[in-house]
């Protein structure tokens, strides 16, 4: 049987079911309308809706009546949305992940010393010489991309809610790792990260086509 | 002027980084804003948004690279990674990769460019007043009333001695910028604002070198300097797309 697409009146969300469900009572999964499934494809117009026009006008949202539909109910079904996708709204993310990033470039750099400092300590007692260098540049590098990550997560937090969290808490983790060295600028860089990353997961979220 | 806000406890949270993120986040919420106002949808607002994180990467990168080659010094990682950073060399490697992302990613690069211009400026505006506070880009002495000293240990400082006046360009260029914005954001028209922003700042920054202090590079003329070379060229960029996208803007305007 061919799909049959319609819009929800009220939210106007796109909906695609089975032609063998024409004239069944269904449900918007998003705003919980109930919609007589039409019979035939409506995916760009509007069902008509009568408006009640006794009322004065006001700026109040106005619950729409369908005229061609009637209510006399059959099983309501469950539909799911098509071409859906789900975008955040808070600012915090974006904000936590730029300071972030921006104070997580110099605590890399002041993680790096720090950590090359260690070495050469470490480096002297055992009669080595490579652990200065090398301890320095992992912490470096860690911190630097970890500073990146952040900020790229943090912009990225309302556009893509849940991989910008996961890439917020990896940042997370990264400039936590070079708190090691002693650093506490990296504590705050990691703190604002995590809040980032937690509130890319809890934020509202709405429905953009 | 003040290099570091000082929590205690060893934290110095550098105010260069700090004021710059800050103006990073007040150019995001408006393009939030405008992308809102002019009803973008949500597939060209996530492209703009992924065109710009990766040029901000390229931007970065030819930040450092033109002040290595600015100062005429071997390009390898370990001089690209200590060297400071040029607006002018993120500015070409930003806009190119910009809209090169734009043309790969099939995003209209008219409202890409004309969205993104208001924020990059007031970035910019709060980028130079890092840039006083952390004491580079700084101006020739002067014994007018604006004159300012920086403190012992700033680069000015370091650079002319104590207790010199110098001009306070950083300040002169943020206040240009901000009231560019102002501008930009009230009375030019949406299609004309990344040729308006190309002209007047190519011609304020022309002048305003004439006021730096710091080492400024060589870079094809000798007697200007290779910021003054840059302003010209985007200058007559900023004319050229003004003439030349004239026609195309008209479409635009229909579409949005």
């Amino acid at each position: 049987m061919p799909d049959i697409k319609f819009n929800c009146p009220k939210c106007n969300g796109e909906f695609t079911v089975d032609s063998s469900l024409v004239g069944r009572l269904a449900e918007c999964s998003q705003c919980k309308t109930r919609i007589r499934i039409p019979n035939s494809n409506v995916s760009t117009e509007q069902p008509t809706i009568v408006l009640s026009s006794s009322k004065p006008q006001t700026n109040e949202p106005i619950e729409p009546q369908f005229s061609n539909y009637s209510l006399g109910n059959t099983k309501a079904i469950k539909m799911k949305q098509t071409n859906m996708a789900k975008k955040g709204t808070s600012n915090v993310p974006m904000i936590m992940g730029i300071i972030g990033g921006v104070l997580g470039v110099p605590a890399a750099f002041c993680s790096g010393a720090c950590a090359a400092c260690i070495g050469a300590f470490s480096d002297a007692s055992k009669g080595t010489t490579n652990q200065t260098s090398e301890l320095g540049n992992f912490y470096l590098w860690m911190g630097i991309i970890g500073a990146i990550a952040g900020l790229i997560g943090g912009i990225l937090g309302k556009k893509f809610p849940v991989p910008a969290g996961v890439i917020m808490l990896l940042a997370t983790f990264m400039s936590g790792i070079t708190l090691i060295a002693g650093n506490l600028l990296a504590l705050i860089v990691a703190i604002l990260f995590l809040l980032g990353g937690a509130f890319c997961f809890t934020q509202k979220k709405e429905d953009v086509a | 002027m003040h290099q570091y806000l000082e929590l205690g406890n060893g934290i110095n949270i550098p105010l260069y980084n700090l004021v710059i993120g800050f103006g990073a986040i007040v150019g995001f919420l408006i393009l939030e804003k405008q992308i809102k106002e002019k009803h973008i949808d949500f597939d060209t607002d996530k492209n703009i948004y992924i065109s710009l994180i990766i040029a901000s990467i390229f931007s970065f990168l030819g930040a450092k690279v033109f002040e290595t080659i600015y100062k005429q010094q071997i390009i390898n990682l370990h001089i690209i990674l200590q060297s400071g950073i040029t607006f002018y060399g993120g500015l070409i490697l930003g806009m190119g990769s910009f809209y090169l992302i734009n043309l790969i990613l099939k995003t209209n690069n008219s409202i890409a460019f004309n969205m993104t211009v208001p924020s990059l400026i007031i970035g910019h505006a709060f980028g130079r007043i890092g840039c006083f506070l952390a004491g580079c880009c700084f101006g020739m002495p002067t014994e007018n009333y604006f004159g300012v000293t920086f403190p012992n240990g700033s680069i000015p400082f370091m650079h002319y001695g104590p207790n010199i006046m110098i001009h306070p360009v950083q300040l002169y260029e943020s206040i240009f910028l901000f009231i560019l914005f102002f501008y930009v954001i009230k009375f030019v028209s949406f299609n004309k604002r990344t040729a308006f922003y190309c002209i007047t700042y190519g011609i304020f920054r022309f002048f305003i070198e004439y006021l730096r202090g710091d080492y400024r590079g060589v870079l094809i003329v000798n007697s200007l300097s290779p910021s003054q070379v840059i302003s010209v060229i985007l200058t007559l960029f900023g004319f050229s797309i003004l003439i030349i996208g004239d026609h195309l803007n008209k479409n635009i305007e229909k579409a949005i």
